[in-house]
């Protein structure tokens, strides 16, 4: 039990990571990681959003008919990016309005209805949840370090708009690191795209080593 | 349900219709559960957005210029919503939230506030625009300061406030001649092509 467990947390972190490796959600990851806050923001969305729907189709798996699982999966999960998209409105109203239309988007990311049918329709409820937890952990690191890269490039800070998701006691957080100067490419989803494919090789060549 | 295989008018077995059964209790759920969260989250959300309004308003003002509640001087004048900034019962400032579809990714929401006794744009700040990270965006305050050769006496020449392209007086942004053209042309029409709406004093019933 111990072994399957450690073997499911550290897959979904490097050796399955869903962006890395399974190659998933590569429109929400390239498309809003320009600052790091963007980032964690659109990494934690898609972690809950995973949750709620593995916490759903695992409770109901034994319910829910195999010929009509998949349309029953995509109510569950589109049901959960609404609640979370009308929680974001509600509560971080800045971050909704800086993330725009990726949060609905969050319906079509592969990783969600990738585990639901994968995994959360065939285990039990806490080994759907750890599973949708470790894989919304690896999904929300690789967005972030994507993020940093690309706000230390663009925009030569790092940190900058914390308040909009800590509240406005984080407003003067953002660390200068270097000139404010704009590498455009950086900053559009082509350099996201370069950059990514970059870490992706930084990933083999640390797996080649080890 | 003895007769699992006959079927019904609908010409569907009862296989068929267990499956919509349960496709629809599904999204019943579904529907209910959105439903009850929009309910309570609603008050919370149209708080949220009014302190956004609030803050962003409070941005185009001089510190401390005025002493009413901005947001119960809203008037609607055709397309734009007016503000009154006030002071001794007599309007210091009008706010003009105005908007335009011609960005390059649509919607361009700017708020411009006019200082009455000078007759000049004080300041203008995007309310909402979902413009080009790099490109477009430098519309933001914060990442440029383009917008500031905007902020002019009202009684320039309206052919001036326009892109150079446009054979005026605006610098374009690198990479972002739509954007700039957009909202050259947004602050151009509303303020510099006709004259400024006559609004009725709210500054005294606020009080």
């Amino acid at each position: 039990m111990i072994k399957r467990l450690s073997k499911l947390n550290l897959s979904g972190l490097w050796k399955n990571n869903p962006a890395f490796v399974q190659l998933l959600g590569l429109c929400p990851l390239l498309a809003t990681s320009t600052t790091f806050v963007n980032g964690l923001a659109m990494g934690l969305a898609t972690m809950i959003v995973l949750l709620l729907s593995a916490l759903l189709v695992s409770l109901f798996r034994n319910n829910i008919q195999a010929s009509v699982r998949l349309p029953t999966f995509m109510l569950i999960i589109a049901g959960s990016v609404t609640a979370v998209e009308l929680l974001m409105k509600a509560y971080f109203y800045e971050l909704y309005l800086a993330l725009g239309i990726f949060i609905p988007l969050i319906v079509t990311n592969c990783i969600i209805i990738g585990r639901a049918e994968a995994f959360s329709s065939k285990h039990k409820l806490k080994d759907s949840l750890i599973d949708a937890l470790v894989m919304g952990v690896g999904f929300t690191w690789v967005i972030v370090v994507l993020g940093s890269i690309r706000e230390i490039l663009t925009k030569g800070t790092l940190f900058s708009g914390l308040n909009m998701l800590l509240g406005e006691k984080f407003s003067e957080t953002a660390l200068q690191i270097t000139n404010p100067q704009t590498f455009l490419l950086a900053a559009l989803p082509a350099g996201a795209f370069i950059l990514f494919g970059l870490m992706l090789a930084a990933k083999q060549w640390i797996d080649s080593r080890l | 349900m003895s007769k699992l295989s006959s079927k019904n008018r609908l010409g569907l077995n009862a296989k068929q219709l267990n499956t919509g059964k349960q496709l629809s209790i599904a999204a019943s759920i579904c529907l209910l559960a959105i439903y009850a969260l929009f309910n309570l989250t609603e008050e919370a959300a149209k708080n949220s957005e009014k302190q956004y309004l609030i803050k962003s308003l409070a941005k185009v003002l001089p510190h401390g210029s005025f002493d009413n509640d901005l947001l119960a001087t809203r008037q609607q004048v055709g397309e734009m919503i007016v503000y009154q900034a006030c002071q001794n019962q007599q309007p210091a400032f009008e706010i003009f939230e105005v908007k335009t579809h011609k960005g390059y990714s649509g919607l361009i929401k700017l708020l411009v506030s006019i200082n009455l006794s000078q007759q000049k744009i004080e300041k203008i700040r995007p309310l909402f625009h979902r413009e080009t990270p790099g490109l477009g965006d430098q519309i933001d305050v914060d990442k440029s300061n383009w917008l500031q050769q905007l902020e002019v006496k009202l009684s320039t020449p309206a052919k001036n406030i326009a892109v150079k392209k446009d054979k005026g007086k605006i610098d374009t942004i690198t990479g972002a001649t739509i954007t700039s053209r957009a909202v050259s042309n947004l602050i151009q029409q509303t303020f510099f092509a006709k004259p400024l709406p006559q609004l009725p004093n709210l500054c005294e019933q606020n009080l």
